[in-house]
């Protein structure tokens, strides 16, 4: 099972969150391998030519100012081959409307992005515990909502 | 005309086990689903034997047995929640895999980083939303299908899991299915 890795992409110009999960992830235990994108049309371009069937999780900056996450995340569903891509979505302020949308418009997980590295590390490691749960049960991906 | 089959599959794997070990007249001390127990005398060549037999059913020898056992054990869990068992995990698991369930925690935290006991909360929840989603089930209804102690346990242990509550949840499914069929 060793062999097994999940396979995490975060979508977001910030540079700050970028590093922030990059060094959450050295300190899990979950074999992930980690590519980040500045925006949305880079990733899909990305996908295009690698999308595999290996356990791909989404990260979306739903703040980001350049390219707009819910946009994103509504591209990402239009594809169907894309259905089985786990999408997390974050904000740094919650309007509950939002967080309603994101998960109606295909969004799989939802957190406040927290203040503290602390705190940002315990919940990285809850969000890649959980998707290992999934891929290592096979469990169904389009019923799976988590808000943290 | 199609009839539909109920069985249960690991009496039906013993069965063609211990149909097979007679059949080849090599003496065992055990027989589970997925698990041959020779005696202390056994040889390579019952071993080569056993293997060329169940070759011709697609099955193999699995030289790295950890992994088939957390295999097993998540496959029982999953049994054991479909069948709305409600036996005490422990019990449930030693007997069936006659180990100890200290053995069984261990190489399972080992291999998957995760405890049994949470893949079981796990588990239940996924039932609790296919139940939802597939027969359309009140919470009050799924809670006593799956033997739960309480509505509220059912609806505590879901929240726990998946930060929503099952209404919240069935909100979403309801307006994904309705965006659904306002795209076709």
């Amino acid at each position: 099972m060793n062999r097994d890795r999940l396979k995490l992409t975060l979508v977001t110009g910030d540079e700050i969150h970028h590093q922030a999960i990059g060094e959450g992830l050295s300190k899990i235990p979950i074999p992930t391998a980690f590519y980040r994108f500045q925006d949305c049309d880079t990733l899909l371009s990305y996908l295009e030519t690698h999308y595999s069937s290996a356990y791909h999780i989404v990260m979306l900056d739903m703040d980001d100012p350049v390219d707009g996450g819910m946009e994103c995340l509504m591209a990402l569903r239009e594809i169907a081959d894309y259905d089985a891509i786990v999408i997390i979505a974050y904000n740094r302020i919650v309007h509950e409307s939002t967080v309603q949308k994101i998960f109606v418009e295909g969004g799989n997980i939802f957190f406040k992005y927290p203040q503290s590295k602390t705190e940002f590390s315990g919940l990285l490691r809850k969000l890649l515990m959980i998707n290992w749960k999934i891929y290592m049960t096979g469990a169904n991906r389009q019923h799976f909502l988590l808000r943290l | 005309m199609i009839i539909y089959l109920k069985y249960d599959p690991y009496a039906v794997m013993e069965f063609f086990l211990n149909d097979m070990v007679r059949s080849l007249d090599i003496p065992c001390d055990r027989i589970t689903a997925f698990e041959i127990e020779l005696g202390l005398d056994a040889d390579k060549e019952q071993i080569k034997a056993i293997s060329n037999y169940l070759t011709h059913f697609g099955i193999e020898i699995d030289k790295d047995h950890k992994e088939q056992l957390v295999t097993q054990i998540k496959s029982l869990i999953v049994q054991m929640i479909n069948e709305y068992n409600v036996e005490n995990t422990t019990d449930y698991l030693c007997s069936r895999l006659h180990y100890t369930y200290r053995y069984i925690s261990l190489l399972f935290r080992k291999h998957t980083h995760f405890s049994i006991e949470s893949f079981v909360i796990f588990q239940k929840v996924e039932k609790i939303k296919s139940l939802a989603i597939q027969e359309n089930l009140t919470l009050t209804e799924i809670a006593f299908r799956m033997n739960y102690c309480s509505v509220a346990h059912a609806s505590r242990q879901f929240k726990q899991t998946t930060g929503l509550t099952f209404q919240e949840f069935q909100k979403i499914m309801a307006a994904r299915r309705r965006k659904v069929k306002l795209q076709n």
